[in-house]
């Protein structure tokens, strides 16, 4: 098993209970595997802001990043003890 | 290029229409340490020149494209062009900025400005190619879309890479909303497109092979390594790319930030469906409005088959969206597509557009509307059908579109005091799909835009109380967001006031104010600027120019017969939502407006009572 930690940097907070949680995911999970678990917990209560459940994705201006690296392909790669942050950008317009 | 003032041309090139004539003048190198370019400089040009009082679409008027020391392919943000001029809608200071590469254009064609004069006996367009400029004759090219012109202008151009600024039959027909297109970018608010038309001036060209040499050049690749790595590290970058403006339409609907039903309401409880099924059936790439932009906001989007069949283009940015669905109630994103490609070949400006349809949905109604006017057209809220058919009559001036071509402010006054209620304006500007309700900064910065209600020129002050930005401006003295209370209004006029001070620079530098919500500082545009024009600019100096610019286009509004009376809010605006999430939430409604004004006059140093500039204050500005 591995576990990382979901942090929600400042717009992103006001959507989850607590600003950041752990998640435990198997071996070898990916960003896929972490969104399935982040609907599994909130994606009804999400489901109409951020969270768009049919696409299993966050909908809207969320990035998803770790330390310095955008996480955007559900394929990506996850390790033991990383950080994923999601930060909810104003676009403008 | 002038000894004196690097990172510029020196020179602006100077049409008279009327005799197809044209001359470069060396600018005046205090001017530019001044103004810098793009609205400051425009500003200083027209307040100097025009007659107040002047017709906007008489041959008095002027049309500036004005360019920016920052306007250049290699500057982050830097593909951009401001058209400065007297407003036609509404009589007061009038500028519009396109995202394109005409503004870096113009600049390698040798020039920092382009002042349109006069007025063209027939239908015309101008081709500048370094330092030739010719005066085509246009009368095959007359009320023709904008894409046809463009495909005409094309073939008729010389070889070389060239930008063209084209007006479609809106601008021609004078339609007082009508936009300057650069291919599907819009200088959109305000009329410029009507003021070319009255020209008789249907497009510009331009072309050029200069290099500019900056001030620094050493200093220039290290200042825009460092934008480059900012913006590269910023999340903002990302979201932009992934989703353009449009990714904020759910959230703006869910924060009250989204007016609804002709300003009824602040909030639909739609967007997350409409914003689905955009991303799913309409939305294809991002893509670059100038070549090199390392954000790439801007969407192409089509609707593939059925009655609103629509090709790729480039549009359905948030404004165009929401205006065409919940301003108006409508459901079908693919008509609201479809609606923002018949503005861009139009030539009309999607949010006042929107807008009028809106007000005339209201009034329709209401039983304002006469039935000859009306001729059957159905405009019950949210009937997509007819939106595409009454923009056709805007753009051609034909029955009810005649009366909501001159915007809503003239439309109201036309068909009696019970409309008046129903036109949401500010100084005759349209208001965008932004609501004062999600945050009070943005209800103070409506009213006392320059240009008028308007939500970019200069700020989008919700950010700020209600989306929690900062743009930096902490260290200038701006409140921290996260201490504010977005429905609080107490302290926040000397916050609005630097707010706009600080947004506006990219309308004077010529840059794109976006990079500033993906990182990028008053001090990173101070140190690029230091590098191009090689004199040492700091943040506060940017921002003491820009304090300058806002008070003279004051002084334009206020010489233009403008008043404090033209600083109020529409009373839409301070109505308690009608509907929606929002609905009878009092709290966010502005509760002592007149005290708000007071304070922003205050701490703009103009009289509190009057709001004109105070004579210390033209002084410290050396504006006088």
């Amino acid at each position: 098993m591995i576990r990382v930690t979901v942090q929600a940097v400042g717009g992103m907070r006001e959507y989850f209970p607590e600003p950041e949680f752990p998640v435990e995911l198997p071996d070898g999970a990916c960003l896929g595997d972490l969104l399935d678990r982040i609907d599994q917990r909130h994606g009804e209560r999400l489901a109409g802001t951020v969270w768009n459940r049919k696409a299993r994705r966050f909908r809207g201006p969320v990035v998803i990043k770790a330390g310095s690296r955008l996480l955007g392909n559900r394929d990506a790669p996850l390790q033991d003890a990383l950080v994923v942050s999601l930060y909810k950008a104003v676009v403008g317009g | 290029m002038s000894e004196e003032i690097k990172g510029s041309t020196g020179r602006q090139l100077r049409i008279r229409l009327d005799g197809q004539t044209w001359r470069a003048e060396a600018l005046d190198p205090e001017k530019v340490a001044k103004y810098l370019g793009g609205a400051g400089y425009g500003c200083r040009l027209l307040y100097d020149e025009l007659a107040p009082g002047l017709d906007p679409l008489g041959p008095g008027n002027k049309l500036v494209f004005a360019t920016g020391p920052l306007c250049s392919n290699a500057v982050p943000g830097g593909g951009s062009v401001e058209l400065c001029f007297k407003s036609p809608l509404t009589g007061a200071w009038g500028e519009s900025r396109a995202g394109s590469d005409f503004g870096p254009d113009l600049r390698r064609a040798g020039f920092d400005h382009l002042i349109v004069e006069g007025r063209s006996p027939g239908p015309v367009y101008v081709v500048i190619q370094d330092d030739q400029v010719s005066f085509r004759p246009a009368d095959h090219l007359a009320g023709l879309t904008v894409g046809e012109k463009l495909d005409l202008i094309g073939k008729e151009l010389p070889p070389g890479r060239f930008t063209v600024g084209a007006i479609g039959p809106a601008g021609e027909r004078l339609v007082k909303f009508a936009s300057v297109m650069f291919g599907d970018r819009a200088a959109g608010r305000c009329g410029a497109g009507a003021v070319m038309g009255a020209k008789n001036l249907l497009a510009v060209a331009v072309s050029g092979s200069r290099k500019q040499e900056p001030g620094n050049p050493e200093a220039l690749r290290a200042a825009v390594l460092e934008a480059m790595a900012t913006l590269k590290e910023h999340p903002a970058s990302a979201a932009f790319r992934a989703h353009g403006t449009m990714g904020d339409y759910t959230g703006n609907d869910e924060k009250g930030d989204f007016p609804t039903r002709n300003w009824q309401a602040n909030a639909w409880g739609k967007g997350a469906e409409l914003f689905d099924r955009y991303e799913a059936e309409n939305f294809v790439k991002p893509y670059p409005c100038y070549r090199g932009c390392p954000i790439a906001c801007a969407r192409k989007a089509q609707v593939a088959s059925g009655a609103y069949a629509t090709p790729l283009h480039g549009g359905a940015e948030y404004e165009t969206m929401a205006c065409f669905t919940a301003y108006v109630l409508n459901e079908d994103v693919d008509a609201a597509v479809h609606c923002g490609w018949l503005c861009n070949q139009y030539g009309l400006d999607t949010i006042s557009a929107g807008a009028v349809i809106a007000f005339a949905m209201e009034c329709a109604e209401k039983g304002l509307i006469p039935p000859e006017l009306l001729d059957e057209l159905d405009l019950a809220w949210g009937n997509a059908a007819v939106l595409p058919v009454l923009l056709g009559r805007i753009a051609r001036r034909e029955g009810l579109g005649d009366l909501l071509a001159d915007g809503v402010r003239l439309a109201a006054r036309r068909l009696g005091p019970e409309a008046a209620v129903a036109a949401v304006h500010v100084k005759g500007l349209e208001g965008p799909a932004h609501d004062g309700r999600s945050g009070k900064a943005l209800a103070l910065s409506y009213g006392t835009g320059n240009r008028g209600m308007c939500h970019i020129h200069p700020v989008e002050a919700m950010a700020w109380d209600s989306g929690k930005m900062d743009w930096g401006l902490q260290k200038y003295g701006l409140p921290d967001p996260n201490g504010v209370a977005r429905w609080g209004e107490a302290g926040k006029a000397p916050a609005v006031k630097l707010l706009q001070d600080g947004l506006s620079l990219p309308d004077i530098l010529c840059t794109c104010k976006f990079f500033m919500y993906a990182g990028i500082t008053v001090d990173h545009w101070a140190q690029l600027y230091s590098a191009l024009s090689g004199r040492p600019t700091t943040g506060a100096d940017l921002l003491d120019v820009a304090e300058r610019v806002y008070t003279l286009q004051r002084m334009f509004n206020l010489r233009e017969g403008l008043t404090a009376a033209d600083d109020q809010l529409p009373e839409r605006a301070l109505a308690v939502p009608a509907s929606g999430p929002y609905q009878g939430e009092a709290a966010c409604v502005v509760q002592d407006y007149p005290a708000l004004l007071r304070d922003y006059y205050q701490a703009r140093g103009w009289d509190p009572a009057t709001g004109v500039p105070l004579e210390a204050t033209l002084k410290r500005l050396q504006l006088v």
